[in-house]
C-alpha cells in the first residue's frame, strides 16, 4: 500500500449564509485504498464530496487531488473523477448504453467497451429499453457504470448503494474491491450501511457536525472495537470521541 | 463548440420542437388567410379596412408570427436550460471537465438558431403560398408590388431577430427566478409589448428597427448576467 495521497483536504471550511456547515476538516485518501466516509443525515458528507467536485467552492482551506489543487485545475481533476452524488439522473429517453455514450462524450474518453461495463454492473439485457423504464436499483447500478466507464483515478460514490437489493449490494461491493485491486483505483465512499463498508474500507473517516473527529484504518477499530464498526460508529456518534490509536 | 452542440442535440428530442413548427405552420398560413379575408366578413366595418393593404397584413402577421416563435423559444429554454440547471441534472452536467460557460453558450446557439431557421422557413412557405393564391384567386384587393415584398423580407428579418433576442431575456428572467412558467410567461408578456409597439407603428421602419436594437443589447446583457451566475454557481 503506497503511502502518496489521492485526496487531501485541508482545513476545510463551508459557511452557507453566514453559517459554517464545514469546520476545518482534513481529509487524507491514500492511493489505492477505499475510504468509507460516515456521518448521520445532515452531518455534512455530501457537502465534502461537493467540494471535492468542485460544485461547492470551499469559504476557506485547500483541497489538492492527485497532486493538483482544485482551485486552479478543475477540468483535469474532473476529467480523473467518477462520482454519484444524491441520486443519479439519466436522459430519459435514452437507453442504458446511450446515456453511457454521451456521458463519455462529454469526458472527452473513447471507450469502446461500454457493454463490458454495463455488464460488470448487471445491466447487459436492457438493450434499447429506456431510462424512464428502469427501477431504482437499475439506476443505481447505471450510475455506478457511469462513474466508472471513463476509468477514473478516484471514485467519489455518495451513497451508492441505495436502492439496491441484497444481492446487489454484494455485487457492487466485489466490483468496487475489484476496481481498487485490478483497476488501479481509489474509492471515497459514504453509506449508511456500515456493515458495507466493514466489509470493503481500507480508511474510515467520520464526520460529526461538519467536521471530520475521526480518521483512522479499519484494522485499528476492529483492535480496538472488536464488535466491529458500528460500535466504534455509535461510540463516536453518542460523543465518547471513540479515539483510535491508529 | 459544434461537439457540444451535438451532444445536446442527442440529450433532446428535437423532433417534438421541429413537430410544433409545422403545427404553428399550419395555423399560421390559416391565420394569414383569416386576416386577408376579414373585409368580406363586414364590408361595412371601417375597422377592418386595416387588413385591405398587404404592407398591414405584412406587418400583423409578422407581429403573430414573432410572438409565436418566441413562445416556442421559452419553451425551449425551458427545457434546454431551466430545467438543467435548477434541477439535479445540473450536478451531473458541472462533473463534466468542459468549461461551464461553453456549455451554456452551446445551448444558447441551438435555440437560437433553431428559432432563425423555423422561423424564416415557415414564413418563406407562408408568403410563398399565400402570394400564390392570391395572384390566382385574389381576397384582397390590392396589389403584390415590390414594396410588399421588401416589407415580407423586412417584417421576417426583424421579427426572427426579435423572436431569438426577447425568448434570450424571458430565458434570463425563469433563470434568476429558477422557474419554467416564469420564462413563458415573460415570452407573453414581453411579445404582448413588443407586438403592440409594433403593431402601433405598422409602417414605421425606423420604430422597428429601434425596437430590434434595444431588444438586442437587452438579450446580450441578459446572457452574459446569466452566464456570470452560471460561471460562479454552486450546487
Amino acid at each position: 500500500m503506497t503511502t502518496e495521497l489521492v485526496v487531501k483536504a485541508t482545513s476545510l471550511v463551508k459557511r452557507f449564509e453566514g453559517k459554517e456547515v464545514i469546520k476545518d476538516c482534513n481529509m487524507n485518501v491514500r492511493k489505492g485504498t477505499i475510504y468509507g466516509f460516515l456521518g448521520a443525515n445532515g452531518s455534512g458528507k455530501t457537502t465534502v464530496f461537493k467540494m471535492l467536485l468542485g460544485l461547492l467552492i470551499p469559504s476557506a482551506g485547500e483541497i489538492e487531488i492527485l497532486g493538483n489543487r482544485s482551485s486552479e485545475n478543475r477540468d483535469k481533476i474532473l476529467k480523473s473523477i467518477g462520482s454519484i452524488i444524491e441520486t443519479p439522473v439519466f436522459y430519459e429517453h435514452l437507453s442504458a448504453k446511450e446515456n453511457l455514450e454521451l456521458h463519455l462524450s462529454y469526458m472527452g474518453v473513447v471507450n469502446p467497451y461500454i457493454e463490458n461495463t454495463l455488464e460488470l454492473v448487471g445491466l447487459n439485457d436492457t438493450e434499447n429499453l429506456p431510462v424512464s423504464k428502469f427501477s431504482l436499483g437499475m439506476r443505481q447500478r447505471l450510475g455506478i457504470a457511469r462513474a466508472i466507464i471513463h476509468n477514473p483515478k478516484l471514485l467519489i460514490l455518495d451513497e451508492p448503494i441505495n436502492g439496491l437489493d441484497p444481492l446487489g449490494i454484494r455485487e457492487m461491493r466485489e466490483l468496487f474491491l475489484h476496481l481498487v485491486k485490478n483497476r488501479n483505483m481509489t474509492i471515497v465512499i459514504s453509506s449508511h450501511i456500515l456493515s458495507e463498508i466493514e466489509h470493503i474500507a481500507d480508511n474510515i473517516g467520520v464526520i460529526v457536525n461538519g467536521r471530520i473527529v475521526e480518521e483512522v484504518s479499519l484494522s485499528s477499530i476492529k483492535d480496538q472495537f472488536p464488535e466491529g464498526l458500528e460500535d466504534f460508529f455509535f461510540n463516536i456518534m453518542s460523543g465518547n470521541g471513540g479515539k483510535v490509536n491508529a | 463548440m459544434l461537439d457540444l452542440m451535438k451532444l445536446e442535440l442527442r440529450k433532446t428530442n428535437i423532433r417534438t420542437y421541429i413537430n410544433s413548427t409545422f403545427v404553428i405552420f399550419i395555423v399560421l398560413l390559416g391565420f394569414i388567410y383569416i386576416f386577408a379575408y376579414m373585409p368580406q366578413v363586414n364590408p361595412n366595418d371601417p375597422m377592418l379596412e386595416l387588413f385591405a393593404s398587404y404592407k398591414n397584413i405584412v406587418s400583423l402577421f409578422g407581429a403573430l408570427n414573432m410572438a409565436t416563435f418566441c413562445i416556442l423559444a421559452s419553451v425551449m429554454y425551458s427545457r434546454f436550460v431551466i430545467e438543467e440547471y435548477t434541477g439535479k441534472r445540473v450536478i451531473l452536467l458541472f462533473s463534466y471537465p468542459i468549461r461551464r460557460e461553453k456549455i451554456f453558450v452551446s445551448k444558447m446557439i441551438i435555440v437560437t438558431l433553431f428559432t432563425i431557421i423555423s422561423m424564416i422557413v415557415c414564413n418563406i412557405l407562408v408568403y410563398s403560398i399565400f402570394g400564390l393564391s392570391e395572384t390566382f384567386f385574389p381576397l384582397v384587393k390590392d396589389n403584390i408590388t415590390l414594396g410588399v415584398i421588401q416589407k415580407a423580407i423586412i417584417t421576417t428579418i426583424v421579427m426572427t431577430v426579435l423572436a431569438a433576442a426577447l425568448s434570450i431575456i424571458s430565458m434570463a428572467i425563469g433563470f434568476i427566478k429558477k422557474s419554467t412558467l416564469t420564462t413563458i410567461v415573460s415570452a407573453f408578456l414581453l411579445c404582448s409589448i413588443v407586438t403592440n409597439i409594433s403593431s402601433g407603428t405598422l409602417n414605421s421602419n425606423t420604430v422597428a428597427i429601434i425596437v430590434m436594437a434595444i431588444t438586442i443589447l437587452a438579450a446580450i446583457y441578459a446572457a452574459k448576467i446569466i452566464l456570470k451566475k452560471i460561471n460562479c454557481m454552486e450546487v
